[in-house]
């Protein structure tokens, strides 16, 4: 761990939505605290994710982080400098230390202008680039992301799902962020292609020492890209830590519902789940907000929340039973040693075969 | 292992009527599917076969684009006959043509014998009828039911899909229900007059993880009390393997590869369900490395004479970009449409 400051420190990051709805004289304002108390850090070179249910706070955290909206609460520093003390012109010359990617590559690429000149224009707006250098650099970042060039010259409509978010991914990078925050970068994109996407990913952040926050609701995506994952549960981290060790051994039985319904490839599927499903709990009052749906809960739950404090190396959890969460693994029995060896040596020489 | 090269083997003529006593619910043999464009008939969907059996559930698994999808509509005639043009060899539900031209058998059985689940619970029920209506409409339209009878039905459906005290929100709207309680109404509502196939299209693919397994823990119940038939559309190989008996995987319009569920997972034999296997992200696999798919899938109008997956198939051959392989026997139960099948790593050298 190095003495420097982290990239990005998140502090104690909150946002409440008021929605104000009926008639004068007769007006009703409804709070949403969206995000609560949600505080992390993000080193040089390093990955986080962010996994939860929809409605948890992983969107509205990385829109806070880009300060895209305003937080109610809290601060985000990015290489030491906190971005909500910033003026707007300040802001933007900031946010080219940040780049998003987001979902949907239809609606985030604009379908009237070329794709070279969506690509050039952050490098000119930042005044990193003339007009002719930047044509230079944009060929450059459609090489690298595994495009041709030439499609500098072509329109959002003419590229596949695939190759527009490549060209979101290029749009990203061109003007060397310290840090991407992908929202659902890979969810809208069929199998064959998003591991195109994410190994296209992998190698970036190895190459160029990027940072990047990465939210999705898919933890086998979330294994394959991050080195440390967080868990929100209606807008609160409830369990961090490096990813293998969070799921291999999860210290919040949030954390373990999660992984234990995930659909699985390979006979029998998966697990049966034995928690209540989400949507009938009563808002929690005091307490845990997990307790209506937690298998381990017992009447200290429903006293006070608890803190998301330290359980291990790096990690820390938001249960006072985080110790008694048992071990969740998938095991290996389904598929026969042999049919598994086939299998493996099947897919390296397709590897193999494709390189070839 | 034996290898049986025919011509016109396919999914459901692998056994004729019946395996193990049941009956084929619905059967297409040789299902092409054309979409007229104003540059000429693109084939969607072509030569597909598959039957399903009362009380299984047969999953159409593929990317986008492949024709899961497309084959389903054309077999329920919901593509209009301006744009699309449906052939097939036969197309028989409970012994019912429904290729039938003037669409009277088809009339007959969608919504009633046959039961229809879509992707997203929010567009396919209607935001400005509570969900009680729309349900009693089905039981009195199909079943002649009155009207007490029909709510008197309803709430007992709703009380079916296990939705919290049904006899209160049959007379909500559906912007008051949850995702995966909407998708409940959608299913208490293909179910309405207990029909003997039903059919999901991406059911859960807008629900989260934990939504999405209440969801398929209520369709096995259901299936298990009623003995319907399922047809399974997804994308989602963990969806086929938490659901299906056997599934059927859809390549650029194609059955690439059809087999008892299991074998698929153990021991896959066609070289895009071996790809499709190793891009799939799993969060326990030991290496970290996926082996993604090069390239894409060709459009309708690219499609050449040879195998549609040649272009990226690292196993390829000369032959098979001049012929096309049949859907042939490869083990069993077990059919892929690929000329270096049964795959072996060592022949693959």
């Amino acid at each position: 761990m190095s003495a420097a400051m982290p990239l990005l420190v998140v502090r104690d990051l909150g946002k409440t939505f008021v929605r104000r709805s009926g008639l004068p004289g007769f007006r009703r304002v409804s709070r949403v605290e969206a995000v609560r108390g949600v505080s992390f850090q993000v080193e040089a070179g390093e990955t986080l994710g962010l996994v939860g249910e929809s409605g948890s706070g992983k969107s509205t955290t990385a829109r806070l982080l880009l300060r895209l909206i305003d937080p109610t609460s809290g601060e985000v520093l990015l290489n030491g400098q906190d971005l909500a003390a910033l003026s707007a012109g300040a802001l933007r010359a900031r946010r080219g230390g940040m780049q998003m990617i987001f979902q949907d590559p239809f609606a985030s690429l604009n379908p009237r202008l070329s794709v070279g000149y969506q690509l050039a224009e952050p490098l000119v707006v930042h005044g990193l680039a003339s007009r002719a250098e930047a044509r230079v650099r944009v060929a450059g970042l459609l090489e690298r992301v595994g495009l041709n060039p030439a499609h500098a010259r072509s329109y959002p409509h003419q590229f596949s799902g695939g190759q527009r978010q490549r060209i979101a991914i290029a749009r990203a990078l061109a003007i060397e962020p310290d840090l991407i925050v992908a929202d659902e970068a890979v969810s809208a994109l069929d199998v064959s292609v998003r591991a195109q996407i994410l190994n296209l990913l992998a190698d970036i952040r190895r190459e160029q020492k990027l940072s990047m926050v990465f939210i999705s609701h898919d933890l086998g995506v979330v294994w394959h890209v991050v080195d440390r994952v967080a868990v929100m549960y209606r807008g609160r981290i409830v369990e961090m830590g490096p990813v293998k060790a969070v799921f291999e051994a999860p210290r919040h039985p949030y954390t373990r519902e999660l992984l234990k319904a995930m659909p699985v490839a390979r006979p029998g599927g998966r697990r049966p789940s034995t928690a209540p499903a989400p949507g009938d709990e009563a808002a929690a009052g005091r307490g845990c907000s997990f307790a209506a749906r937690c298998p381990l809960v017992e009447p200290g739950c429903r006293e006070r929340e608890p803190d998301l404090v330290p359980v291990g190396p790096g990690r820390t959890s938001a249960c006072i039973r985080a110790g008694d969460v048992p071990v969740f693994s998938l095991g290996e029995g389904m598929i026969p040693p042999a049919s598994r060896e086939r299998l493996r040596r099947l897919q390296d020489r397709f590897l193999a075969g494709r390189a070839a | 292992m034996t290898v049986t090269r025919s011509p016109t083997s396919s999914v459901a003529g692998r056994d004729g009527a019946a395996v193990a006593g049941r009956p084929d619910v619905l059967r297409a043999d040789g299902l092409t599917v054309e979409f007229l464009s104003h540059r000429g008939p693109a084939t969607i969907v072509s030569d597909v076969s598959f039957a399903i059996r009362a009380g299984e559930t047969l999953s159409l698994v593929g990317e986008s684009g492949c024709g899961k999808s497309v084959s389903v509509m054309a077999v329920l005639g919901l593509l209009p006959r301006r744009q699309w043009r449906i052939t097939a060899r036969a197309v028989r539900f409970e012994g019912l043509d429904l290729l039938e031209r003037d669409g009277r058998n088809l009339r007959a059985v969608r919504g009633k014998r046959i039961g229809m689940i879509f992707q997203e619970p929010m567009t396919s029920l209607n935001p400005t009828m509570t969900v009680g209506e729309q349900i009693a409409e089905v039981l009195r339209y199909h079943l002649g039911l009155d009207r007490r009878a029909a709510r008197a039905g309803t709430i007992a459906l709703l009380d079916r899909v296990r939705i919290p005290r049904a006899a209160e929100r049959v007379d909500d709207y559906p912007f008051a229900f949850s995702g995966g309680m909407r998708q409940r109404v959608m299913i208490a509502l293909a179910l309405a007059c207990s029909p003997a196939l039903l059919i999901a299209d991406e059911p859960t693919t807008a629900l989260d993880v934990t939504v999405q397994a209440e969801i398929f823990a209520l369709l096995r119940e259901l299936q298990r009390e009623t003995g319907t038939a399922l047809l399974l559309i997804t994308h989602d190989l963990g969806v086929v393997a938490e659901m299906a008996d056997e599934v059927a995987v859809m390549y650029a319009g194609r059955i690439v590869e059809h087999s008892p569920t299991a074998a698929l997972f153990v021991a896959p034999q066609h070289p895009y369900t071996v790809g499709l296997l190793g891009a799939s992200p799993e969060w326990d696999s030991r290496s970290h490395r996926l082996t993604p798919i090069e390239g894409r899938v060709p459009l309708p109008a690219e499609i050449m004479a040879g195998c549609r997956f040649a272009p990226r198939c690292p196993f390829r051959i000369a032959r098979c970009e001049a012929e096309a392989p049949p859907l042939a026997v490869i083990d069993g139960a077990q059919e892929a449409a690929c000329w270096r099948a049964p795959l072996s790593p060592e022949a693959l050298q």
